[in-house]
Parts: structure tokens; C-alpha cells; sequence
């Protein structure tokens, strides 16, 4: 089981993007996930990012300020 | 064969070697040869294959004409025009496949294994000789024929012709070879060195590419004209529509101002976000910890003009700032040019009001964003940000910087540039949708009578409607851009511009978060006061 989190800014469009993305690319595969959009900015702050969205799974970045491709959401869920 | 023609014939191909068009092929063959410095052999093989690539061609291209003399002419004319035009973006794209950038599966021309592949990139040496051989143009074209007939077509006067006009590459690589060899011991160095060489190379293949494709295929260097003649086209041609109307000058406008910006958008952004992951916030964060004040601020206006980021992010960067011990003015500094200064904005406004417009709003973004700065902090306003906002620890170790490589940049700024497009598109048409119907159908005499600079309070009342009023940046310039030529001075578009992108309601919103109300009307009042005293000024002085 891993654990999906998307760390996002209030009003921010791409980072909904992410999510919904990330959740189509769990449906698709049947990977056992769980995803959470994280929106405290306390909590965001402690991953050391300050631009958003950003992308963390099992509590490692994945990659920040960018919408990645379904392929590499895929390999990183995988 | 006497040692005269000898002679004549080896001198015309070295001529041939700096004629224009076998000039820039050289110098691409040259970096080309030149990337495996470490290993001095390879070079000087290398360098010899290239050369005995063209001596090839031509020797069989000599053969081939010397069967029939009255074929000359078609031939030469074949090779003059039609060959430049596949050399020319053959020399792109081997020079984006060698910065990695684009890949042709199987067919690589970035060799990075050593000894199992020198065979296939001598091979490759040779294969480009013959085919930058085939690039004739005017004058090589006359040397190569000058040599064939006063040869009579002679076997030798054709080998020696082709060693000519590689004679300099081979040259270049004999020095390459010998001046590294004897600092060879430094081996890291030279790996190193071999990075950065290739990454010259590319850059080299395709700009001579570029240079050879515009003076080749006769491409008007303006791209911005092609969007005037696509609106000419489906305006007057698709259309039909009567040049002197209303309608067809709207509909004009507005084909030439959606597809110029779309592509202006798209073509900036994703140039900006190749070059951002050497400039991103971290590390402007970074540049400005530990500064004097004075070049702190300084940093804070030309970083804020050139980092791009999202509104959303603001509130992040704002604590990682202050978390950092960056001085809350610069900050403060730094969040006030970033929106007023937008790189794909500045490109638009350059190809639409001029450039002498754009250094002018350009300037006065970042006097604006320095002043916001300086001023905020004299006031002492740090104190009301709000309490939470101190005590957040910033972890710092999290973050580790994934190495991209050239292609995957390019392929993350191509995904990041269509997320911008899919953003931003539907602001660009009703922008653009507006200043279509005001250059069509709003009379000069209208905007005179309530927007000129005898009418005091078009400043304030532009700047006031700009606050509710968001929209992207890029979005607003076809309306400044039509009420500029309407005879609006230029001070109140200016500080419509400024309010729409500075001071926006959703900003504000989001700023809520981090800073007490108290901070934000001042903020958002500082602003208010400055931007209408940039608009006054600007109708008084220019």
C-alpha cells in the first residue's frame, strides 16, 4: 500500500490536474494507493518545496512545480 | 599530371573549404570530431574518414559528369538547389540527436561507449563527409566544376579536391589530438571537457542548420509577419471579406492576435521552462540569503522579473523566504515584480507595441517592486504577518534535485507549456475577442472624450477597474495594444496593465493566509498610490 500526496496552494488548477491524474492512473492499474491533497501550508512547508504541485509518494518528492506524463506517474506507483 | 595541377587542384578545394556553405559544414565537422578529445587516435581517424567521405563524393560526382559533359549543368543545378535543402535540416537534426534531445531509435550520434562503438563513429565520420560534400553552393559549385574542366576530368584532380576541402578539418583534428594528448593525465578533466564538448556541438549543428535553412529555403526571418499573411488569408481570401468594413478589420485583428500569441505563448514558455530548472526558487532563495540589503533588493527585482511561477505558489514562497532570513522587504520586493514582469508578457508586448514600450513598462515594473519593497519595510510592516507563519520549521533535506538530462528538460517544457496553454487560452481569446471589437467598431472620438489625459480621472478609475478584474497577463495586452492606437495616452494603459496583473482580488485572497488585513490593505493601497502616480506621470512626461 502506498500513500499518494499531493501538496497544493488554494486555487491552484494544475494541482488538481495532479490529482485527478494520479487517482485515473490508480483506477486504471488497480494499484493498491491511497491518495490524499494536502493543503496546510504548515505541513507542505515541511517538505522543504515552495512551489507547487507537488508530488510525494511514500514520503519521497517526486517531482515539483510540473504535471508529469501518465507513464512516469505509472513507474512510480509501480 | 604535372605538379602545377597538382597543386591548382588541391588549392581550389581548400578554397571550396571556406566558401560560405562548406565553411559552416566544416565547423560542424570540426566540433563533431573534436567531442572525443580523451582519446587522440580516434580523433585523428575520425578526421580522416570525414575527409576521405567528401574525397568520395566528389571523385564519383567527377566520374559521374565526366561521362557526359553536357550533363553538367543539370547536375550541378540539381546539387545547388535541391541538396541544400536536405543538408540544412539534416544538420538540425543531427545536432538536436547529439545534444540528446531528440532520438532516433537505433541511429544515435551521441556516442558515449567507448571502443565497441569507434568503428560505427568512424563509419558516421565518413558518412558526413559525403553528405555535407553533397552541400554545393554558388561558388562551391563554380570551384568544383572550374577544377573539373580544367582537369578534363581527371581521376586525380578530383581525389585531390575532395583531400582539399577536408584538409582543414583533418588540420583541426591532428591539433586537437596532439594538444590534448600531452595533457592526457588529467583524465577527469577530459570527461568533463568531452560533456561540455558535445553539448557545443549540438548548439553548433543546429544553429549553422538554422543559418543554412533561413539563407536556403528564403524563410522571411520575421516570423511575426506569417501571422499578419495567415490573417490576410483567411480574412480576404477564405472569407471573402471586403477589406474597408468594420467586420473584416476585427476579424483580422483577432486571427492575427490569437495565432500570434498562442504562439509566442507556447514558444516562450517552453523555452523559459527549459532554462528554469537552473533558476528556480530554491535557489533564488538561496542567492539572496546573506546579501547586503542593497544587493539583496537589487537581486529580488531582476530574479522576480525573470523566475516565473504561479500565483498559487506564493504563499509558500513568501514563508520560504522569510523562513530563510531573506529581510521581509525583499521578499516583499520579490513577490511584487514576479506577477508585473512575466518573460512571456514581455515578448508579447515587444511584438506588439514596440520594444521602446516594453524597456519603459519594464523599468517601471521593477521601480515598482524595489519601492514596494523599501517602503513596506520602513513601515515596519513585517509585524503583521501573520503569528503561525514564524514558527514554521522549513525542512531543508527533503528535497533532492532529480539530474534531468537535455531531452527529458525539453520534454518536461513541452508537457509545461501545453498545461500553460490549456490555462491560459480562454483569457487570450476574450482578450483578444475585446480588442478585436474595440478596433473594429469603437470610434477613435469615443476613447478620446473619456479616456485622453485631459480627463483626470481616467487614471485612477483604469486602475480601480483593474483590481477586480484578473486576468493572465498575456491576456491584456491586445486591449492595451488597441487603445494604444486609439489614441489612449500611455500612462493610463500602463496603469491598467499594472492593476490588472499587481493587484487582483484572488491575490489578495490567497495572500489572506500568511499576512493580517491590516498588512494587506497597505499593501494593496501602496500599490493603489503607485501605480496611479506611474500613470499621471507617463501622460505628463512621454
Amino acid at each position: 500500500m502506498k500513500t499518494v500526496k499531493i501538496l497544493s496552494g488554494s486555487g491552484c488548477s494544475n494541482c488538481e490536474v495532479l490529482k485527478q491524474k494520479v487517482s485515473k492512473v490508480i483506477a486504471d492499474n488497480n494499484f493498491d494507493a491511497s491518495i490524499e491533497k494536502v493543503t496546510d501550508i504548515v505541513q507542505i512547508m515541511g517538505y522543504g518545496v515552495m512551489t507547487v504541485p507537488v508530488l510525494v509518494i511514500d514520503e519521497e518528492i517526486k517531482c515539483v512545480s510540473r504535471i508529469p506524463s501518465d507513464s512516469e506517474i505509472h513507474d512510480w506507483l509501480k | 599530371m604535372e605538379l602545377g595541377l597538382i597543386l591548382t587542384s588541391v588549392w581550389l578545394g581548400i578554397l571550396t573549404s571556406i566558401s560560405p556553405c562548406t565553411l559552416t559544414t566544416n565547423i560542424a565537422a570540426v566540433s563533431y570530431i573534436g567531442q572525443k578529445v580523451g582519446r587522440p587516435h580516434y580523433v585523428m581517424w575520425s578526421g580522416l574518414f570525414y575527409m576521405l567521405g567528401r574525397t568520395t563524393l566528389y571523385t564519383l560526382l567527377g566520374l559521374l559528369l565526366s561521362f557526359g559533359f553536357s550533363s553538367i549543368p543539370i547536375v550541378s543545378q540539381f546539387l545547388q538547389v535541391n541538396m541544400p535543402y536536405i543538408v540544412a535540416p539534416s544538420l538540425i537534426i543531427i545536432g538536436l540527436m547529439i545534444l540528446d534531445i531528440l532520438k532516433i531509435p537505433g541511429f544515435g550520434f551521441n556516442i558515449k561507449k567507448s571502443s565497441e562503438n569507434e568503428k560505427r563513429g568512424l563509419l558516421k565520420s565518413f558518412g558526413l563527409g559525403m553528405l555535407f560534400a553533397m552541400a554545393l553552393c554558388p561558388v562551391s559549385a563554380a570551384l568544383f566544376l572550374g577544377n573539373l574542366i580544367q582537369t578534363h576530368g581527371n581521376v586525380l584532380a578530383m581525389i585531390l579536391y575532395g583531400i582539399g576541402t577536408g584538409l582543414p578539418v583533418l588540420l583541426f583534428a591532428f591539433i586537437l589530438a596532439f594538444s590534448v594528448k600531452n595533457i592526457a593525465r588529467i583524465h577527469s578533466k577530459i570527461i568533463v571537457f568531452e560533456k561540455w564538448a558535445r553539448k557545443i556541438t549540438g548548439i553548433v549543428f543546429v544553429l549553422g542548420g538554422i543559418y543554412y535553412s533561413v539563407t536556403t529555403f528564403g524563410i522571411s526571418l520575421n516570423i511575426l509577419s506569417w501571422f499578419t499573411y495567415l490573417a490576410d488569408y483567411i480574412t480576404y481570401g477564405l472569407l471573402s471579406l471586403n477589406p474597408t468594413t468594420y467586420l473584416s478589420r476585427a476579424v483580422h485583428f483577432f486571427i492575427e492576435d490569437v495565432t500570434k500569441i498562442l504562439f509566442l505563448l507556447f514558444f516562450v514558455t517552453y523555452l523559459v521552462s527549459f532554462f528554469r530548472s537552473y533558476l528556480n526558487p530554491e535557489k533564488v532563495r538561496d542567492y539572496l540569503k546573506n546579501k547586503p540589503k542593497w544587493l539583496a533588493y537589487l537581486f529580488a527585482v531582476i530574479l522576480g522579473s525573470v523566475t516565473p511561477f504561479c500565483s498559487c505558489s506564493s504563499i509558500p514562497l513568501f514563508i520560504g523566504f522569510v523562513e530563510a532570513g531573506i529581510p521581509f522587504g525583499v521578499t516583499m520586493s520579490f513577490l511584487i515584480t514576479s506577477p508585473l514582469i512575466n518573460e512571456v508578457a514581455i515578448v508579447i508586448l515587444g511584438t506588439s507595441l514596440g520594444w521602446h514600450v516594453t524597456v519603459i513598462y519594464l523599468i517601471t515594473g521593477m521601480i515598482i517592486g524595489l519601492m514596494g519593497g523599501l517602503i513596506m519595510e520602513r513601515m515596519h510592516l513585517e509585524k503583521y504577518v501573520e503569528d503561525y507563519v514564524y514558527k514554521i520549521k522549513v525542512n531543508k533535506n527533503n528535497v533532492t534535485q532529480i539530474k534531468e538530462t537535455l531531452r527529458e528538460k525539453s520534454k518536461y517544457a513541452i508537457q509545461y507549456s501545453w498545461n500553460i496553454i490549456n490555462k491560459v487560452w480562454p483569457y487570450i481569446i476574450i482578450g483578444v475577442g475585446i480588442g478585436a471589437f474595440m478596433h473594429g467598431f469603437v470610434p477613435q472620438s469615443f476613447m478620446e472624450r473619456y479616456l485622453s489625459s485631459n480627463n483626470l480621472l481616467a487614471v485612477p478609475m483604469a486602475v480601480l477597474l483593474g483590481i477586480p478584474l484578473y486576468s493572465n497577463a498575456i491576456g491584456i495586452i491586445p486591449i492595451a495594444e488597441v487603445l494604444l492606437t486609439k489614441g489612449v495616452p500611455i500612462g493610463t494603459v500602463f496603469a491598467m496593465m499594472m492593476s490588472i496583473v499587481a493587484i487582483s482580488l484572488p491575490e489578495l485572497i490567497i495572500l489572506r493566509k500568511v499576512m493580517k488585513p491590516k498588512l494587506l490593505i497597505y499593501f494593496a493601497l501602496m500599490l493603489f498610490v503607485m501605480i496611479v502616480f506611474i500613470g499621471y506621470f507617463y501622460n505628463i512626461v512621454l
